[in-house]
């Protein structure tokens, strides 16, 4: 703010330049007075020391201009005025003017929206905490189809395999896993079908969302002694509860068990498996229930530690799952190689949101897709760039003759690609400045598109 | 003005650093002090020692307050800034260096390649 006033006292102030001016004055007079003297004492007439004072000094506008030229002030004041003549020259070519911003700010929103929507679904698909250190367990089918993206699978496993891999690695903070299932929840009001997600007890913290209502799932509620909870999705809420408040702490039977309701997610919340409507903790019943079959879950999830890469944590996730495999050969294809992927890669892949059907689809891999709308935006924006660089170049022929008028009238040629360098950049201003628009209302037609649930 | 060496572009604002460096003066005590101590062998453009003044001053190597001259008139005076005493040093050591190698270079004789 400090700066801006300054600035503001600097560039627009006749005040400021004037006393400059003044100064420079005074002291050049003062030099040329002293010298003056001094000539006269030398013996020289009064006037003509000071004819010769005024000679051996120079033009004293030619310096004074040198003067103003050495203030950076004066560039600023230079390129304001380009662009008030830029923006008045492009103002009396309305049609040209509409044309260019039009066509560019087409292709800017566009592109703005193709690449939000990129960047969302390819870079930041998750809202979990430090997302981008998200992998997936997976492992590589070395005899099934062939089809290396279809072949690789996420890992499976029970809570003993989570906590051999969580003891036994180098590269992974914490470990989680989570499967899924189509329930019935019951309460007075009546039965309904809804997507569960079953997770591991530390599931919630891992992903460090923090509920709109209430608690997520933590820990203590995995305990086998623990009271049997759960945690509903937002749009469940809404829609078959109107978003009351009260239903906190109410008791639910899901599929048959009876569940109290401890926590609301926020909108647009969606995690261990798309479109969950309920989350519950897998109970862990080990050593209670005595030597059971452990019940395995679908997908393991890992978060690299810091500095940790993919290919590291994959040597060492290969090394703990073949020592699993070991131990029940009949789980696990008999040649295979675990690796880790990042969940971006994992959901866009054929086992994520993107599946589209199987590897004998054209387009079973929703990235690939991706990539081509994006490259066809990008040449929509290279087109629209084309085709107003064409309507300049057409505009610059019109114009020789004024272009002609400027460099008879003195201005340099650095000063007129000052002038048309001005023109265009107001051009792209202005075109940003709609194209921000257009890609604002695009962005919300996106999000209409998108279905809302969860 | 015959036997006076037209200045080097760029040794003017070198020479302004010197002069000031002996002690505070003004536009025009600057000027009779540069050809005191060149020992009036350099051609000097009086009105550019005020652009020259304004940039050193812009840069902080000058800094300038009004005050009375000898006669009693109102003059700016200008006084050398640390910085300005430490650019002088870097360049005036520059400024030997490169005499130096221009008069040995120039001072060559056949015998000595």
């Amino acid at each position: 703010m400090k700066f801006l006033t300054w600035l503001r006292l600097h560039l627009s102030s006749p005040f400021y330049s004037k006393h400059i001016n003044a100064e420079i004055d005074e002291e050049m007079r003062l030099h040329i007075q002293n010298r003056a003297e001094d000539l006269e004492r030398s013996g020289l007439s009064r006037s003509e020391a000071e004819r010769r004072a005024q000679v051996e000094f120079g033009g004293v506008e030619r310096f004074k201009e040198e003067v103003r030229d050495a203030r950076w002030e004066t560039h600023v004041e230079n390129v304001l005025r380009d662009f008030r003549y830029a923006v008045r020259s492009l103002a009396k070519d309305r049609r040209f003017t509409f044309v260019a911003v039009f066509a560019l700010a087409l292709g800017i929103g566009a592109a703005t929206v193709a690449f939000s929507a990129f960047y969302n679904l390819l870079f930041n698909a998750f809202a979990a905490k430090e997302a981008e250190r998200l992998v997936v367990l997976s492992m590589q089918n070395a005899e099934a189809g062939g089809h290396p993206e279809f072949d690789l699978t996420p890992i499976s496993g029970t809570l003993s395999d989570l906590d051999a891999i969580r003891s036994q690695n180098e590269a992974f903070e914490d470990v989680i896993g989570f499967g899924r299932g189509i329930e019935l929840l019951n309460d007075e009001k009546g039965n309904r079908q809804v997507y569960v997600g079953h997770v591991t007890g530390n599931a919630f913290d891992f992903y460090g969302v923090p509920p709109l209502l209430g608690r997520g799932l933590i820990p203590a509620d995995a305990k086998p002694a623990a009271v049997p909870v759960f945690v509903m999705n937002y749009g469940t809420w809404m829609g078959e509860f109107a978003g009351d408040p009260g239903i906190l702490g109410k008791k639910f039977l899901l599929k048959g068990k009876p569940r109290a309701l401890v926590g609301i997610m926020p909108p647009r919340f969606q995690a261990f498996g798309a479109m969950n409507q309920v989350w519950v903790p897998i109970t862990d019943a080990r050593g209670a229930g005595g030597k059971e079959r452990e019940e395995s879950f679908g997908t393991v999830m890992a978060r690299l530690k810091p500095g940790v890469n993919i290919g590291e944590a994959s040597a060492e996730l290969d090394v703990i799952v073949k020592r699993i495999a070991k131990n029940k050969p009949q789980e696990f294809p008999k040649h295979f190689t675990a690796r880790v992927q990042t969940a971006t890669d994992f959901m866009m892949g054929p086992w994520g949101i993107g599946s589209a059907g199987g590897p004998e689809t054209e387009h079973f891999d929703i990235r690939h897709m991706l990539y081509d709308l994006l490259a066809g935006v990008m040449m929509l924006l290279l087109i629209a760039c084309s085709g107003v660089a064409n309507l300049l170049l057409s505009r610059g022929a019109a114009r020789e003759k004024e272009i002609a008028v400027r460099t008879a009238l003195g201005a340099s040629r650095w000063r007129l690609v000052r002038q048309l360098l001005a023109e265009s950049a107001v051009l792209a201003i202005a075109a940003c400045a709609v194209g921000c628009a257009f890609a604002y209302f695009g962005m919300r037609v996106v999000a209409a598109a998108i279905p809302h649930k969860g | 003005m015959t036997g006076q060496a037209q200045l080097l572009p760029g040794t003017l604002d070198l020479l302004i650093l010197k002069a000031v460096s002996l002690g505070p003066l003004h536009g025009y005590g600057i000027l009779l002090r540069i050809e005191q101590i060149s020992r009036r062998a350099l051609l000097i453009e009086q009105g550019a020692l005020y652009p020259a003044l304004f940039r050193l001053v812009r840069q902080g190597l000058l800094t300038a307050n009004w005050g009375t001259s000898d006669n009693n008139r109102r003059a700016k005076f200008y006084e050398l800034t640390a910085a300005g005493r430490k650019r002088l040093r870097q360049e005036a050591d520059d400024w030997n260096r490169l005499v130096a190698a221009m008069g040995a270079a120039l001072g060559a004789q056949p015998e000595e390649v």
